[in-house]
């Protein structure tokens, strides 16, 4: 792990990005497995007053009609049902895979070349896959963590009058071909996979966050050439 | 600006810190900056080009390594060696790596090895079938509800409870299950093995348990392993594929039979279907369902009766020529002929001194070497013998019985049995008589009838009447491994030889041992294991006793009780039973293999077995329908994340072996690292907890608190290094000189330089020349020796009591229980080419070149006139279970038989009722007959075999095509 904090942010932009890179940061945060750490974050309410500052700050719209009390709520606990359970029934074990994978390449006919594009991704902006853990490409707090890095390179960019252009047009092609396009469709199996509605409310959430996300960038980068 | 905070060590920092700050962290947990290069300070970063999607693709990819590897844990019966191409801590593609030389000038080479299982195992490594974390059971078994826990968690939970159960009920209440389909010769099966051994375990012999045993070999020849390298077959004139589908199963060797015939040779395939070998064939016959022995009597038949048989090879190379008694029906033996004489010293006639003669190398002559010398054996013949109580009987050798026998299989009577016109048996017959060189590939799958014993002594029959077997391009055709001593060695964890016992055969070993002094002492080795085989053990601990004694019971060709024989095969110590009948198993184990998709009719087990288990722990790289019914599943790593030997099938003539391409995926790890690990915390909890002797195997005490210190041979293997256990094990191997692991994973696959010795389990039976293609038996055949069985000879008159009471002391032909039904149809099967046993069977890649889900093959005699037509789903039943599946309807289908080829996991049924359901398969009691020559249980040898082809069944439509349960897929 690597950590940076960027501090007293004077420009507007500058702010503004630095908020949707915590964004993302906090959607990964809050959909990776529950460790007694994040259940209690959970269960406390901060994930939910993170998400509802954050999201309200990028755009208030974003943080309306929310079901915010599902996100503070992991759902009932006994011996053998928790929300650690639940994850591990949606997003990891079960016949042929579990039913709302968290990998961006099964959501599409492509698996190797999804992954390889965003390997690319990964690499072209200084990036490569950690060692520990051992995680695939196309997964989804990978694919959250690099969006969370190149908003945070934006904001550093835009606070330093440098050219932002280049991790805007990153985000929103990278957001379009890849989180963009499965997430909806995750948030799809995760309805019929009657998920805890502390699941269903955060993806249902994440969903409209990229989709508000990808119309933002296409506004300020344009629309992205064709491939 | 920024600033590094080196303050900020977990992630929940961002969710605890205040947003108003406006200060944002940048935290990377699954993603980091290249090494080595430094990163630059992040504000003065210059500007990145990213125009567009464009730039990221222009870019040549570049491999960070190609890295040599197999699918060593897959049970597919080929090795292939791949390049495996790797960058970013991920295996991307593979590629056939074809390095393999021709062994001789005139037949073709290797080249390239592989099938589309194996190109696309990248993918299926990271499918979402994977398991990466250990799992505890949250719900009740099949529930679906898992606890991710820590490894120690795991750890430590399943050996509290393995030793709880020890020190109440003993060791061999815990039961491994290793079965086939994870078996390679590296380090992984080793650790397995050695944690089933030195925990004192029952290990279950699954060999003929998945329908594997090739019990007609084992009758005839005291051995099954009877192959060659492949390139063997291209020296054929005459191929015969029966009872099998090289184009499915056997893809990287297929060639050969496509190039034979481009030499010449001709293919025959006897199959009931129009299967993916019978569209290649010169002459494809079909016999109705199960009647190949039949067909090969009526084939031998007419051999015999039109004198074409090799009566030299006869002579010497079979039991046709020894003496039986006219009056009891049984062998001339040295008992017979004098007080106190031995029962497995037999006779035979020589014909130049017209007297009896004892049979060299039979068992009791003691001799090492068939050979006749100066004997010339009659083959036909009346003689009178005066016996030691001086009774004069009539005697006469086998091969005039044989004779007589074979009336009842003209190819006229065999018409009838068979429905193959007498002119084609004929011809067949003809050409297999004639002096080219005829084999016969007949594969596992010859198996897994209800007789495929009796179909095996015919085919046997067949190719030793004509003097084929142990010949070049010649021969039945099984399988057969090479010996890689140092998987043997490691595997085996304890001393398997005493210094008692190596004093003993050490004046052997300088002289040779032969195959049937290896043979012995193998036996030995056997009742010093806690091993049983599965049949019998689902009979006495798995539920299946009802069902399978009320099918016994309406055998007619039975003359006791099913209960009966199999009581007495337990009484008389034929077959072990670990647990004993009177404990109960409390403890399942096991890695690759599959159980409640394999075993026959699996709802018995799961109603009968599994709840008597405390304890259930899958070990696997894919969550299998077993493993949803685990209470403990522990992640494997996959195959391109471990240092492996791929077992070694001598088809191809090197052995195949794998680096580690990547770290293996999230938690999981390699079986070398997991069982090592077991052993340790099994040793660690039982020293904590005072816990030493407990009662072991065969009711020995067992120090617990030593099990790692003998896992690990007093610290000599760490379980975190499968590298050094490889290296090890390479370099006891004398096949492949004692190269070392570097050297060998450099290249891939390993030429092989040397026999190795004689196993019984893992036989080669010629000597090895690297520049020679290899055929099986020559030891015997070119060299005289000994064959393994009573008479030294190939045996086809079995005189055992049970085989006289049950009248196959010679081959015959008798109906399978399916074909007294009285229900219609029979479903029979063969394995798949989308997959290997349940690996790929639920990959979308395989999935999308087929249906999509199970489908059964129905012809249109049998889909019209119960209104289904291609597509419909149908319900397949009998009084056992049933299932549903998708109908194709298919021409090529015999009418009477329905087909579903192997391996459907059961979750892709509706209710996870597979394809196994109604396949309750009794198994012949024959098969635990001992206490004769080369008929009597030793491990993985000679056992009851699961015969799940020919099930009756019945077939109806129950709607349209696809439906709520079938693999619907769904869009990008």
């Amino acid at each position: 792990m690597s950590e940076t904090v960027l501090e007293t942010l004077q420009a507007p932009e500058a702010r503004r990005a630095a908020v949707r890179s915590r964004a993302f940061a906090l959607f990964a945060e809050a959909a990776r497995f529950p460790d007694p750490e994040l259940l209690a974050a959970i269960r406390s309410g901060a994930v939910a007053r993170a998400l509802e500052a954050t999201l309200g700050e990028v755009a208030p719209a974003l943080a309306s009609d929310v079901a915010w009390e599902s996100l503070a709520d992991p759902g009932p606990a006994s011996e053998d049902d928790d929300l650690a359970v639940e994850h591990t029934r949606l997003f990891e074990v079960g016949t042929s895979g579990p039913p709302c994978a968290l990998y961006g390449g099964l959501y599409g006919d492509a698996r190797m070349k999804t992954m390889e594009e965003a390997v690319r991704f990964y690499n072209h902006f200084g990036l490569t896959l950690a060692e520990d853990p051992r995680e695939l490409p196309d997964h989804l707090e990978t694919e959250l963590e690099f969006l969370h890095y190149l908003a945070f390179r934006e904001a550093e960019a835009l606070e330093s009058e440098a050219d932002p252009g280049p991790y805007q047009r990153a985000q929103r092609d990278f957001l379009e071909r890849h989180p963009g396009r499965w997430v909806p469709k995750l948030v799809q199996r995760l309805e019929r996979a009657k998920a805890r509605p502390y699941y269903a409310t955060l993806f249902a959430l994440l969903a409209r966050f990229l989709a508000h996300e990808t119309a933002t960038l296409r506004a300020i980068a344009g629309a992205p050439a064709p491939s | 600006m920024s600033r590094l905070n080196p303050r900020v060590t977990r992630r929940t920092v961002l969710i605890g810190s205040g947003v108003a700050a406006a200060g944002v962290a940048l935290g990377l947990w699954r993603l980091r900056r290249h090494e080595p290069a430094p990163a630059p300070p992040l504000a003065t970063t210059s500007p990145l080009i990213y125009t567009g999607i464009g730039d990221i693709w222009r870019e040549r990819w570049r491999w960070d390594r190609v890295v040599k590897g197999t699918h060593n844990r897959t049970n597919c019966i080929s090795a292939c060696s791949w390049n495996l191409f790797v960058k970013e801590g991920v295996v991307w593609r593979e590629e056939q790596n074809a390095i393999y030389e021709p062994t001789r000038p005139d037949v073709p080479d290797f080249n390239p090895r592989g099938c589309q299982k194996g190109a696309c195992y990248s993918d299926l490594q990271v499918s979402s079938s994977r398991v990466l974390y250990p799992l505890r059971r949250a719900g009740p078994r099949g529930s679906g509800k898992w606890q991710r826990i820590s490894w120690d968690e795991a750890l430590t939970e399943i050996s509290d409870k393995l030793l709880d159960i020890a020190v109440e009920d003993g060791t061999e209440s815990i039961v491994h299950d290793h079965g086939t389909t994870n078996v390679d010769f590296g380090p992984d099966t080793a650790s397995e093995l050695r944690f089933a051994t030195v925990i004192g375990a029952s290990l279950l012999d699954s060999w003929a348990g998945v329908g594997d045993m090739p019990m007609g070999p084992v009758q005839t020849w005291g051995m099954y392993n009877c192959e060659g390298t492949s390139d063997d077959w291209f020296r054929a004139d005459n191929i015969l594929i029966w009872v099998g589908n090289p184009v499915y199963t056997r893809i990287p060797e297929a060639h050969f039979l496509t190039e034979a015939r481009y030499k010449g040779a001709r293919l025959f395939v006897i199959a009931p279907d129009y299967n993916a070998s019978a569209v290649h064939a010169d002459l494809w016959i079909n016999p109705r369902l199960e009647t190949d022995a039949a067909l090969g009597l009526a084939f031998a038949q007419v051999i015999l009766a039109e004198g074409l048989y090799d009566a030299d090879y006869v002579r010497e190379q079979t039991d046709l020529p020894l003496l039986v008694r006219e009056d009891t029906g049984r062998y001339l033996r040295g008992s017979d002929l004098e007080r106190g004489g031995r029962d497995d010293v037999l006779h035979l006639w020589d014909e130049r001194r017209s007297r009896l003669a004892v049979v060299p190398g039979c068992q009791g002559e003691g001799g090492r070497k068939l050979e006749l010398g100066e004997l010339r054996p009659a083959l036909e013949g009346r003689f009178q013998v005066k016996l030691a109580d001086g009774k004069t009987v009539a005697v006469r050798p086998v091969f005039e019985r044989l004779k007589e026998h074979l009336t009842g299989y003209t190819p006229e009577r065999a018409f009838e049995i068979t429905g193959v016109q007498p002119a084609v048996i004929q011809r067949v017959a003809r050409e297999i008589g004639s002096k080219r060189r005829t084999m016969i590939f007949a594969s596992w799958g010859a198996c897994k009838h209800h007789h495929s014993d009796l179909f095996q002594r015919a085919m046997i029959l067949l190719m030793a009447l004509t003097g084929n077997q142990g010949r070049p391009g010649g021969g039945v055709r099984v399988a057969a491994w090479w010996p890689v001593e140092g998987f043997s060695r490691l595997a085996a964890a304890e001393p398997q030889i005493s210094l008692r016992d190596k004093v003993g055969i050490l004046s052997k070993v300088v002289r040779g041992m032969t195959p049937r002094e290896y043979e012995e002492l193998f036996t030995r080795f056997t009742g010093m294991r806690t091993i049983t085989p599965l049949m019998p053990f689902l009979y006495v601990h798995g539920g299946y006793k009802e069902a399978w004694s009320a099918l016994g019971d309406k055998d007619p060709s039975l003359k006791r009780p099913f209960d009966a024989y199999v009581q007495e095969a337990i009484d008389r110590g034929w077959i072990p039973i670990h647990p004993a009948p009177d404990r109960r198993p409390r403890a399942f184990t096991f890695t690759g293999s599959n159980p409640l998709r394999r075993w026959p009719a699996p709802q018995l087990a799961r109603e009968g077995l599994w709840p008597k288990l405390d304890l259930v722990v899958s070990v696997n790289f894919r969550m299998s329908t077993s493993g949803m019914m685990a209470d403990y599943v522990l992640p494997a790593a996959a195959y391109y994340e471990k240092n492996a030997i791929k077992y070694a099938q001598s088809y191809v003539s090197y052995l195949i072996v794998a680096e580690q391409a990547t770290r293996p995926l999230g938690e999981s790890k390699p079986e070398w690292e997991i069982f090592g690990l077991l052993a340790k915390r099994m040793e660690e909890r039982a020293r904590e907890r005072g816990i030493s002797n407990v009662p072991g195997p065969h009711g020995q005490p067992l120090d617990m608190s030593q099990v790692y210190a003998r896992w690990s041979h007093d610290g000599e293997h760490d379980p975190a290094d499968s590298r050094a256990a490889m290296d090890k094990m390479l370099r006891m191997s004398t096949i492949v000189d004692g190269i070392g692991f570097d050297e060998a994973v450099r290249r891939g696959a390993v030429k092989i330089t040397h026999n190795g010795p004689f196993e019984p389990l893992h036989q080669t039976s010629s000597d090895y020349r690297p520049d020679d293609t290899y055929t099986p038996h020559r030891w015997f055949v070119d060299d005289k020796i000994a064959w393994p069985t009573l008479s030294g000879r190939q045996q086809f008159f079995i005189d055992h009591p049970w085989y006289e009471e049950l009248g196959e002391v010679l081959p015959v032909h008798k109906d399978p229980p399916g074909a007294r039904s009285g229900l219609p149809l029979r479903m029979t099967g063969g394995h798949t080419r989308w997959s290997v046993h349940a690996i790929w069977r639920d990959h979308e890649l395989m999935l999308r070149l087929q249906r999509g889900q199970p489908v059964l093959f129905v012809g249109p005699a049998d889909a019209t006139p119960r209104g289904i037509r291609d597509g419909d789903r149908v319900r397949v039943r009998n009084e056992a279970g049933a299932f549903e599946a998708m109908a194709k309807v298919a021409p090529g289908v015999q009418p009477g038989q329905v087909i579903i080829y192997h391996a459907w996991e059961p979750f892709q049924f509706p209710g996870w009722r597979g394809q196994q359901e109604p396949v309750v398969a009794p198994w012949k009691p024959l098969h635990l007959a001992g206490g004769y020559g080369q008929i009597h249980y030793r491990m993985y040898y000679s056992a009851p075999g699961h015969g799940p082809r020919g099930a009756p069944v019945e077939l109806e439509r129950v709607g349209e095509h696809g439906g709520p349960n079938g693999w619907q897929g769904e869009a990008a």
